[in-house]
């Protein structure tokens, strides 16, 4: 996940947990990075142009990350267990693929989405061949 | 307005000075009075505004200061909120430094409060402060709302929220100042008036408050009057509905413009002091003047002459100018008219008023040795003048007298009393001065010769004369006694003069007696007809009487006609003696048998007067006479005076149907013009003539001739008092036809007239036999 223009990019991140995330900073300034997300505490200190940091998150949730200096600057971590996870696109359309028929339970998540640690979550029954979900949310 | 005026001019006040003065200091103290109750009016609603404004601009403060200070708070939490370690402490739910760091803050800002709430509306750290209901806090803060009233502890303060971000907002530090009434206080004073501010909530408001309109200034009395200004403020919390409320006591902003308002009314009240002094002065200057002039009008009323001073050469001046003008000119005009009030307006000569004046005064200045003469003077014949060539012909006659009479009698007063009447005054008369003397050169001076309009005019006069001390030592007398001198000389012919006399007094006296008693007479019955036959000489019969009247005077006895008929010819009572006269013998004639006449004297003063001839025709009505029976006799002198006028009188009585007889013929004028002149009935002959018929011899040649001339002109002629046989004779033979005289018949009363009847023709046989 860069750091360019003063913003995290891309804004929201998923992998699986155990990876690990490099932070390179495309800016001309320094950053910094924290999280005291439950999922991944840590704090890296300032550094500068061209360089990169990285970091590994074990445990699966959703991890915050911030500028110490940027308060403007926002990114997000989704960690996850799973495989079938993906992020929408700019119309809100994710697709998922082989995911095994049965039941499953869908989470949907967004950094301002009006609700308990911004996620919902919803059981659904998987059969085989395509389907379409929609999902109404209320953001703040 | 108008009628306020008109009342006002109602008003008396009894002086010019006082009446322009008030209306004057009137109206202005009105205009004034005007002025300061609109003015202060005016202050009032100016102070009443500006205290408005004044408070109005204080809410806008109030909430300037208290944005102010919830700025600064939030400034305050948020050096707090952004601070990595508080973050770190929040996010990790480590409530121990939490608290530490919000007392560190509450010291450091001022604050009475500090508390952090999280996202999830539970309060992490409360610090110490007694948040009731956090959970009301949380939907402002959730919706951003960064400032505003919360309820700390029951008390009411000043919140300010800063979220904290680890970077999502995970809670949000508030930190709180009380808005207690000390506090309030403190910011009131930063005012610019005297306001006090409360934070009120709903629930302790009493309902006008809760009713009246947000953000504005309203007024309320309640004891004292004063402004309200009610305006909402933003709460944090949203089960709190906090107010600001601002008041003003009105009665405490205006008290200083009451006192600018007591000067305006001392000010007014000066003013008007002084306008009414001024009008006063300004009154004087216009009034006094005129107080002189009144002074001045009543000075010239009451005769005394009075001189204004024309002070200054505006109105007042030309005012005095003209008053003195006018008074001088009254001055004149008041010589002028006692002038003429003393004077003759015709000759200039002094008149009887003027005449009687200086005669007093000549008789009071009379010395022992003195002498002073009066003469009464009359015109003999002015009547004439007048009659036959007019009065502006006499008026010139009587100028020329006085003109005459003025220069050649220098010493003497000569007045005109009136008239044809003159006085004269002649004073210092030494003893030695012949009365006579100076009497006839008086008299020449009357005699004057004059050419009017180419005809001579001549005059004369008859004097009066009574002396001072002799004949009067009093003005009155002297006049009374010079003119009944006047009169003497009158009545013994004419352009003489007569001096007073005692007798004449006397003379006078009984005059004046007998004139009293002719009126009793009249009235009284006194009076009596006698009737003497007339005899006709032909027919040898009675033709009928002539009435004679008859006095028989009560203590005098029988009183001749001759003596008692000039008097009542002079005093004018001949006119009732002679209708009395006419009215008895028709009524008479009427019980007389056949045709016999009644013949009746017309005096000259009686033939004159204008009623005459409607006498005559009310006596014949009144006796039922035929107008034939009733002959008039009339004398010559009535031709002396006008003879036009004479004649047209004779011919309206006969038209009458009287006749008309021409008595005294041959006597006085006796001119035959007058003969010719109008076609009497009957000339009679004057008992003169018959008389001498016995002594002359060419008396009946006389006679002759005046019946040949009566036959002439076709009138009858009748001869008076015969009383002889050959008298009788005589007549006859020469052709008379009537015959009147004691032969026949004295003047007989009434009553015996019947024996007459017969007798007379008795008689007349006789003599034919």
């Amino acid at each position: 996940m860069a750091q360019k223009d003063r913003e995290f990019v891309p804004g929201t991140l998923i992998v699986a947990r155990g990876s690990t995330v490099a932070f390179p900073n495309l800016d001309n300034v320094r950053h910094s990075i924290y999280s005291f997300s439950k999922a991944a505490k840590f704090s890296i200190d300032l550094y500068g142009r061209d360089q990169t940091r990285t970091q590994g998150f074990l445990i699966a949730g959703t991890v915050a990350l911030g500028c110490n200096i940027h308060d403007e600057m926002r990114g997000y971590i989704r960690v996850t267990d799973t495989p079938f996870a993906g992020k929408t696109d700019h119309n809100g359309f994710v697709t998922l693929t082989s995911v095994p028929a049965g039941g499953a339970t869908v989470g949907v998540w967004h950094p301002r989405l009006r609700s308990p640690g911004n996620e919902t979550s919803s059981d659904v029954t998987i059969s085989s061949g395509s389907q379409s979900r929609r999902y109404k949310l209320r953001m703040r | 307005m108008t009628r306020a005026f008109r009342t006002f001019d109602k008003l008396r006040f009894g002086s010019l000075k006082l009446r322009i003065a008030s209306l004057y200091a009137g109206l202005f103290a009105l205009v004034l009075a005007v002025v300061v109750l609109v003015a202060g009016n005016a202050l009032s609603r100016f102070g009443e505004a500006s205290a408005t404004r004044d408070l109005e601009s204080n809410a806008r403060v109030f909430d300037e200061i208290l944005e102010l200070r919830a700025r600064q708070l939030r400034r305050s939490s948020e050096v707090l909120s952004r601070d990595f370690g508080f973050r770190e402490a929040v996010a990790t739910n480590d409530a121990i430094t939490i608290d530490s760091a919000l007392e560190s803050l509450k010291s450091r800002s001022d604050a009475n409060a500090a508390f952090v709430i999280g996202v999830d509306g539970k309060l992490l750290a409360s610090g110490d402060a007694r948040i009731g209901n956090p959970d009301a806090l949380w939907y402002p803060l959730d919706e951003g709302q960064q400032r505003g009233i919360i309820a700390v502890g029951g008390e009411l303060a000043l919140a300010a929220a800063s979220p904290v971000e680890v970077p999502d907002t995970i809670g949000w530090l508030v930190l709180a100042q009380p808005l207690d009434k000390a506090e309030l206080d403190r910011l009131a004073k930063l005012a610019a008036v005297d306001v006090e501010a409360r934070v009120m909530l709903p629930a302790a408001m009493p309902d006008w408050m809760l009713s009246a309109p947000n953000d504005s200034v309203f007024q309320r009395a309640e004891g004292q009057s004063t402004l309200f200004h009610v305006s909402p403020l933003p709460a944090l919390q949203d089960d709190l509905k906090p107010r600001l409320v601002l008041q003003h006591s009105l009665d405490a902003s205006l008290a200083q413009y009451t006192r600018l308002q007591i000067w305006l009314v001392a000010l007014a009240i000066a003013a008007v002091l002084f306008v009414i002094a001024l009008s006063w002065r300004v009154a004087r200057t216009v009034t006094g003047p005129l107080q002189k002039l009144d002074e001045a009008t009543r000075a010239i009323s009451e005769g005394r002459v009075f001189e204004l001073k024309a002070e200054t050469d505006d109105e007042i001046g030309r005012l005095a100018d003209s008053f003195n003008k006018m008074s001088s000119a009254i001055e004149d005009r008041e010589r002028k008219i006692i002038h003429v009030g003393l004077h003759d307006g015709l000759t200039g000569l002094p008149n009887r008023k003027l005449f009687v004046e200086q005669l007093d005064q000549a008789v009071r200045r009379l010395d022992d040795s003195g002498r002073l003469m009066v003469v009464y003077a009359d015109l003999d014949d002015f009547k004439v003048v007048n009659d036959t060539l007019g009065h502006p012909a006499g008026d010139r006659l009587l100028c020329d007298v006085a003109a005459h009479l003025r220069e050649n009698l220098p010493d003497a007063l000569v007045a005109r009393l009136g008239g044809d009447e003159f006085a004269l005054l002649i004073d210092n008369l030494g003893s030695d001065r012949s009365l006579a003397a100076i009497a006839s050169e008086i008299l020449v001076c009357f005699q004057r010769s004059l050419m009017i309009d180419g005809q001579l005019a001549e005059s004369s006069a008859s004097l009066g004369i009574a002396v001072a001390p002799g004949d009067g030592r009093d003005g009155t007398v002297l006049m009374k006694n010079a003119d009944l001198a006047l009169y003497r000389a009158k009545s013994e012919g004419k352009a003489a003069y007569h001096f007073f006399e005692p007798s004449l007094d006397e003379e006078a006296r009984k005059r004046r007696q007998m004139e009293l008693d002719m009126r009793m007479a009249l009235r009284d019955g006194g009076f009596e007809l006698y009737y003497q036959p007339l005899y006709g000489a032909v027919e040898e019969e009675l033709k009928g009487f002539e009435a004679l009247i008859r006095w028989f005077h009560p203590e005098l006895g029988f009183i001749s006609p001759a003596e008692f008929i000039p008097l009542a010819e002079e005093t004018g009572l001949i006119i009732p003696i002679g209708e009395w006269v006419l009215r008895e013998a028709c009524q008479q004639a009427a019980t007389w048998p056949g045709e016999l006449s009644v013949a009746v004297n017309i005096s000259p003063k009686q033939f004159a007067s204008p009623g005459l001839s409607q006498t005559i025709m009310q006596a014949l009505a009144h006796g039922e006479l035929s107008p034939k029976r009733l002959e008039l006799e009339i004398t010559e002198s009535i031709f002396i005076a006008n003879v036009e006028k004479t004649l047209s009188t004779l011919h309206s009585l006969r038209a009458l149907g009287v006749r008309i007889a021409l008595d005294d013929f041959g006597t006085g004028y006796s001119s035959l013009s007058y003969l010719r002149s109008f076609p009497f009935d009957k000339v009679k002959i004057d008992r003169s003539f018959v008389q001498a018929i016995s002594k002359e011899v060419n008396a009946h040649a006389v006679i002759r001739a005046i019946t040949t001339l009566a036959e002439a002109l076709g009138m009858e002629t009748l001869a008076e008092g015969v009383e002889q046989e050959d008298q009788l004779e005589v007549l006859r033979r020469e052709g008379c036809r009537y015959i009147q005289g004691y032969l026949f018949g004295k003047p007989t009363p009434a009553a015996d007239l019947g024996n007459i009847f017969g007798d007379v023709n008795d008689k007349s046989k006789r003599l034919s036999a």
